[in-house]
């Protein structure tokens, strides 16, 4: 079952097609990536995923419901969570705090009932429990009483994810989560989303570090100038010539992205 | 007919005045994205120095009789004003840059009760009366049988105003200084990058708005031939309003938007009973103060960039 | 949260002025100087009524700083035009006193219960008013709008005939005058001897009594709400908005929350006012009042309640200590040697000094919302107003 629909999405700012009839299925379960030369319009499809703009046309479908209508904040309930490419914590909010506001969505939203003391406790008692197990998963248990913006740059995109999956998704949308990482941390976010995955959740992921596409993704979709240029597995995509052009401009000689 | 004439001249009066003072605004705003709250005690401060300089004279016969006076004490005040405009950006404003915007407005916002209460004890807490010179009051040509009378004052204050405003526009477009405010205005980073001394030109805006700031709050003084400390308020706020209605950041929106609002507060002390009768609901004279807060508030909530404001997102 | 020694501190330095003042009724102190630096007469009388004056005073503000840190510290939205909110509380308090005379006269508590819920349910109603049009604007923006509506409210207040113009409302009480007698006789007449009984005046303690009341649970709630998880959806949206709203908060919602609950608490704040005063008049409604809000609170530190408390204590009570002083200064040729409103340059300079050297306040204790770990450095309060974010994803 396809998790998500998108057909024809078109985004269009004034006279400046940002994305353009672009349309891709996400199947349940899996692990797709999103590239394409910089400028090429994914952050904006991203950013039509969840609802930060209105498509100029076309339809977007997420678990059988259509999400061009709907608020950021809506899209969360439906099961979408984002993380940024610019980092966006709760910067002076402590880290267990960041991740215990992505539960948001899951508590009493009664504004009276929690306010009673004793299931104001449970409740609180629940959220710290359940944040702190999110905090396990990610492998950010001893940071757990940091200031978020005390972090070393790794870690604060692990915390963003962390919080993002506390808002406890189905789809999971990651916008570069491994720039500005080195080699290890590129590692165990690889491990990471593998993880994500196992635990039933789907991921579509931005990312420029090819390495971590082909070793992760089963499906790949380039984009480039706001359109669909091709899609497929990590060796068709490797050996297009479509996207080598796209990205390397016109060959002189053989290159591999490799 | 004669009492709308009337109001019309008045509100063209007050409507430069006001032009002024809210150009000061936008120049900042512009430069870096401040709302100085400050700048209506700025201009306070320009008409109390004034007063202080011609209480200054002694002379047999009345005051009024000799205009020369005046004058000084207007160069006088500019030059001193300018000074304190000066020291405002660069004692309260300038170590704040880095910060974020709201701790410079509630700076902004201290300064601004800072200066007002200064000078109610350096000068009186309450009303300072004085006379105008005799000659504001010669009649230059009356309308409809002498109803509506042109008087010095006004040919003054127009004169001064449409001075003011062409030299501000040359000095934006056609100096060096000018295009550095504008790039300022734009990127100042940028700018800086471009080796724009981005504290010369701040220090500079300042400088010059509150230069005209002076000039108002001097104009504006001799019109209602009192000063008062909390004056600065009152034409600050309007003049503000005014700034935000002709879209802050933008000189020409300044100039229009402080015409629109004398014009409309002109109008609105001499209409606003008439305007009760029309709804049935009697308004007194104590509203019209509060026609350009409401109008302020209208423009904000409808369009915060104002009639002819730059497209400054509200929000993303 | 663990409680910290601090806040039994403060708890007793709330209490402080009524031990004092019960324990030594004899406080009164006169300053007589024949020859002020050679101005003439300088004569400052303090005594145990006065104390409590200032006291409720200070007190009415610690109630309206912790209303606005709602807005202001913990959603991060500016509001200057707080007194609105006390303005509408006070005067639909008072308004509905005076239409139910008889029924404060025969049943005061009740009369004080039916008061205290006009002015929550005006102010609060003005809240959602205030915030419906204004939700989308930015930080400084909003900032303007607020200081605006509040000057239109007290315009309306000050020229509509119904809510008696610059007359006021007048002789509002909390407690009737054989109320007021009973407990004289029965309570403080236990403290006092025979001299003193004919100069103590009973009303501002009890409007001591009973406004310390109201204010500690005031403290208690806003406390409650900065550590319940809807504390933690405004501070998240102070902190970054575009976040929140990735984590499901709805902007519009938080903001709406937020401003009626600063409303409720300002109507509460507003009621205290009138009150304290007996008398409702749009002169205790000025813009200034908002100021003195926001100094309270960038005193004692933006966001924090120990910080708005402190703030409030301090700063009011020296407000009102200064002017009385300045009042009783010698004349000169009729004016005074330096007018009272001189007070307000010390309003002026806290706002000023605090912004450029010390943004946090003063209570840089263990701030609430700030766990300083270890000695870290943090970002400061100033750095939570991401006002106007230019960040785009592109």
């Amino acid at each position: 079952m396809s998790l998500l629909k998108v057909k024809g999405a078109c985004k269009f700012f004034g006279g400046v097609k940002a994305v353009n009839e672009v349309s891709l299925t996400v199947e349940e379960k899996s692990i797709t990536a999103l590239i394409g030369p910089n400028g090429a319009g994914k952050t904006t499809l991203f950013n039509l995923l969840t609802a930060v703009y209105s498509p100029t046309a076309g339809e977007i479908i997420f678990n059988g419901y259509d999400m061009g209508k709907l608020k950021p904040n809506q899209i969360v309930s439906r099961g979408v969570a984002r993380t940024f490419q610019n980092i966006r914590l709760f910067d002076n909010l402590t880290v267990l705090d960041n991740v215990r506001i992505g539960l948001h969505g899951k508590l009493p939203v009664n504004p009276f009932l929690p306010w009673l003391p004793w299931k104001k406790k449970a409740v609180e008692a629940d959220a710290i429990a359940s944040a702190r197990q999110y905090l396990e998963f990610v492998g950010l248990t001893d940071y757990e009483d940091e200031l978020a913006c005390n972090l070393p740059y790794g870690k604060q995109r692990t915390l963003e994810i962390a919080r993002a999956l506390a808002t406890g998704p189905k789809l999971l949308l990651l916008d570069e989560p491994a720039a500005g990482m080195n080699h290890t941390e590129t590692e165990e976010l690889i491990h990471l989303i593998r993880r994500t995955r196992s635990a039933g959740i789907t991921v579509l992921l931005i990312e420029h570090d090819m390495k971590l596409v082909m070793k992760i993704s089963e499906h790949i979709y380039v984009l480039d100038h706001g359109e669909l240029l091709e899609e497929g597995s990590g060796e068709s995509i490797q050996n297009s010539e479509k996207v080598r052009t796209a990205y390397l401009g016109e060959e002189t000689e053989e290159t591999h992205v490799r | 007919m004669s009492t709308f004439l009337d109001h019309l001249l008045n509100g063209l009066l007050l409507g430069g005045i006001f032009a002024l003072i809210a150009v000061g605004y936008s120049l900042v705003y512009g430069i870096i994205k401040l709302i100085n709250f400050a700048h209506g005690e700025v201009a306070m401060f320009g008409a109390f120095f004034a007063f202080f300089i011609f209480s200054m004279f002694d002379v047999d016969g009345d005051l009024k009789d000799h205009p020369w006076i005046y004058v000084l004490a207007m160069v006088v005040s500019i030059f001193v004003t300018m000074g304190l405009g000066w020291l405002l950006e660069f004692l309260a404003y300038r170590p704040l840059r880095k910060a974020s915007r709201l701790s410079a407005l509630i700076t902004a916002i201290g300064a601004s009760l800072l200066l007002q209460y200064l000078a109610a004890v350096i000068w009186s807490p309450s009303v300072v009366s004085f006379e105008a010179p005799e000659v504001f009051y010669y009649e230059l040509f009356s309308v409809m049988d002498g109803d509506v009378l042109f008087e010095v004052k006004h040919l003054v204050v127009f004169m001064l105003v449409s001075f003011c405003l062409t030299l501000l526009w040359w000095v934006v477009e056609k100096t060096r200084m000018g295009k550095a405010m504008r790039a300022c205005s734009q990127d100042a980073d940028a700018a800086a990058l471009m080796g724009i001394n981005i504290n010369r030109v701040v220090a500079f805006t300042f400088i010059f708005g509150s230069a005209m700031a002076a000039l108002s709050g001097v104009l504006y003084g001799l019109h209602l031939e009192q000063v008062r400390y909390n004056m600065g308020i009152q034409i600050g706020i309007v003049a503000f309003a005014a700034a935000v209605l002709g879209g802050i950041g933008s000189i020409p929106g300044a100039v229009l938007g402080g015409f629109v609002i004398g014009f409309t507060q002109a109008m609105a002390s001499g209409y606003l009973s008439d305007l009760g009768d029309f709804i049935g609901h009697p308004l007194n004279s104590g509203y019209t103060e509060a026609v350009a807060f409401m109008i302020m508030i209208l423009c904000l909530i409808v369009k915060p960039n104002g009639l002819l404001g730059k497209g400054d997102a509200d929000r993303a | 949260m663990k409680r910290n020694n601090i806040n039994y501190v403060l708890g007793a330095i709330l209490i402080f002025p009524l031990v004092v003042c019960l324990l030594w009724p004899t406080f009164n102190q006169t300053i007589d100087i024949d020859n002020f630096f050679g101005y003439g007469k300088f004569s400052y009388q303090f005594t145990a009524n006065n104390f409590m004056t200032i006291g409720s005073y200070a007190i009415i503000f610690i109630v309206a700083a912790l209303g606005l840190n709602v807005q202001v510290g913990y959603t991060g939205q500016l509001n200057l035009g707080y007194v609105a909110f006390m303005a509408v509380g006070g005067y639909s308090a008072a308004l509905f006193q005076d239409a139910n005379r008889e029924l404060y006269q025969n049943h005061p508590f009740i009369g004080i219960c039916l008061s205290l819920l006009m002015a929550i349910f005006f102010s609060g109603l003005v809240g959602l008013l205030v915030c419906l049009p204004t939700i989308k604007l930015r930080g400084d923006y909003f900032a303007i709008v607020t200081f605006g509506f509040a000057e239109v409210v007290r315009q309306v207040i000050k020229n509509e005939e119904v809510l008696r113009g610059s007359i006021g409302i007048k002789e509002l009480f909390l407690f009737p005058k054989e109320h007021v007698d009973w407990i004289n006789n029965h309570f403080f007449s236990l403290f006092l001897n025979e001299d003193m009984e004919a100069a103590f005046k009973p009303d501002p303690w009890i409007n001591y009594g009973f406004f310390l009341l109201l204010t500690v649970i005031v403290i208690c709630f806003v406390t409650y709400l900065r550590d319940s998880h809807y504390g933690r959806m405004l501070f998240a949206i102070r902190d970054n908005e575009t976040a929140a709203e990735s984590c499901g908060i709805s902007l519009s919602m938080g903001k709406i929350y937020a401003s009626v609950i600063s409303a409720v608490i300002g109507g509460v704040a507003g009621y205290m006012m009138v009150m304290r005063t007996s008398l409702a008049h749009p002169d205790s409604f000025v813009f200034m009042v908002s100021i003195y809000a926001l100094c309270c609170l960038v005193l004692g530190g933006i966001g924090s309640v120990r910080g708005a408390v402190v703030g409030a204590i301090i700063l009011m009570s020296l407000g009102e200590v200064l002017r009385d002083v300045l009042t009783a200064m010698p004349k000169q040729e009729g004016e005074p040697l330096i007018p009272s409103e001189a007070r307000f340059i010390m309003f002026g300079l806290v706002l000023i000094l605090m912004m450029r050297f010390r943004p946090n306040g003063i209570s840089t204790l263990e701030n609430d919302t700030l766990r300083l770990a270890k000695k870290e450095k943090t970002k400061g309060w100033s750095k939570y107003f991401q006002m106007g974010d230019t960040d785009e994803s592109s």
